[in-house]
């Protein structure tokens, strides 16, 4: 990340953990459409996680800047605004071990742990 | 980083242990390497690492990482109990957490009580067990808290 102050981040959960999606890296925000375009390629959060699927109740697509890429999420919680430098840092022994699914900072809101996906790591696998 | 003494050649120099539980087994951790002693607590999971990594808190600022010991061996997984507690531990490298189901109390031992490890003791706990000494009647085992940071920094 830059030195920007303040970033936006989408909120949601999955299996218990909460995750954001930072705006910066999204484009718009659509539901999944039917029939799934051939040039857009989704990505679920769980496959992301490396975790078992579930049902998505509210399946939101988040699509990626400068990508075909949109990734799949359930039910977006809230949009925060975090000031940058109250991101807290992962320990880099988790950094090391968690393959790059989430970034190395974290957001902490009333002592809950926000975990940020990393999403440019998510634009940039192909 | 303070030097246990356990190697001085002098038999009544004493290393203040806190003494832990993981089910029906006695841990015991030298004091240097503690920090802290907090109650158990949630636990946010991080997605992708070890089994071990129970995941992650938030404590005053930072977030430390959160291991399960047996876990980190190859034991079977426990249910967490309600006088569980987390251990945060600490050297020149890394900071965890480790969760125990029990923190028995803090004593101070005589180096020359410490003996080796038991030809008996599992192949699982076997690399992180330095050594072992009696207290109340029961056999305590002393960890080897830099091989289990090693690990943990490793990512074993």
């Amino acid at each position: 990340m830059d030195g920007t102050a303040s970033i936006n981040l989408l909120t949601f959960w999955y299996e218990g953990i909460h995750l954001a999606a930072n705006t910066s890296f999204i484009d718009r925000i659509g539901s999944v459409p039917t029939p799934v375009p051939e040039q857009l390629e989704i990505v679920t959060v769980h496959t992301i996680l490396d975790m078992e699927r579930k049902i998505y109740q509210q399946p939101v697509l988040l699509y990626l800047k400068e990508s075909r890429k949109a990734l799949q999420v359930d039910h977006l919680e809230d949009i925060i605004e975090v000031a940058y430098s109250s991101l807290v840092p992962l320990p880099l022994h988790i950094i090391q071990q968690c393959r790059a699914t989430v970034e190395d900072r974290a957001a902490v809101c009333k002592n809950s742990i926000l975990l940020l996906l990393n999403l440019p790591a998510i634009i940039g696998n192909t | 980083m303070e030097q246990n003494n356990r190697n001085s050649s002098s038999s009544e120099e004493r290393i203040g242990v806190c003494i832990c539980s993981v089910e029906h087994t006695y841990l015991a951790i030298e004091e240097v390497y503690v920090q802290q002693v907090l109650p158990i607590q949630p636990v946010t999971f991080v997605p992708g690492c070890p089994e071990y990594v129970r995941g992650v808190i938030y404590l005053r600022g930072k977030i430390e990482s959160v291991i399960d010991p047996g876990l980190l061996v190859g034991m079977p997984k426990k249910e967490d109990r309600e006088e569980g507690r987390i251990l945060l531990v600490e050297n020149d490298s890394v900071r965890t957490g480790i969760v125990f189901n029990t923190v028995e109390d803090i004593v101070q031992v005589l180096a020359s009580q410490i003996e080796p490890p038991m030809s008996s003791l599992s192949d699982a706990l076997k690399p992180i067990v330095i050594g072992s000494f009696t207290w109340q009647n029961r056999t305590i085992l002393l960890l080897d808290i830099e091989k289990m940071l090693l690990l943990i920094q490793e990512g074993s």
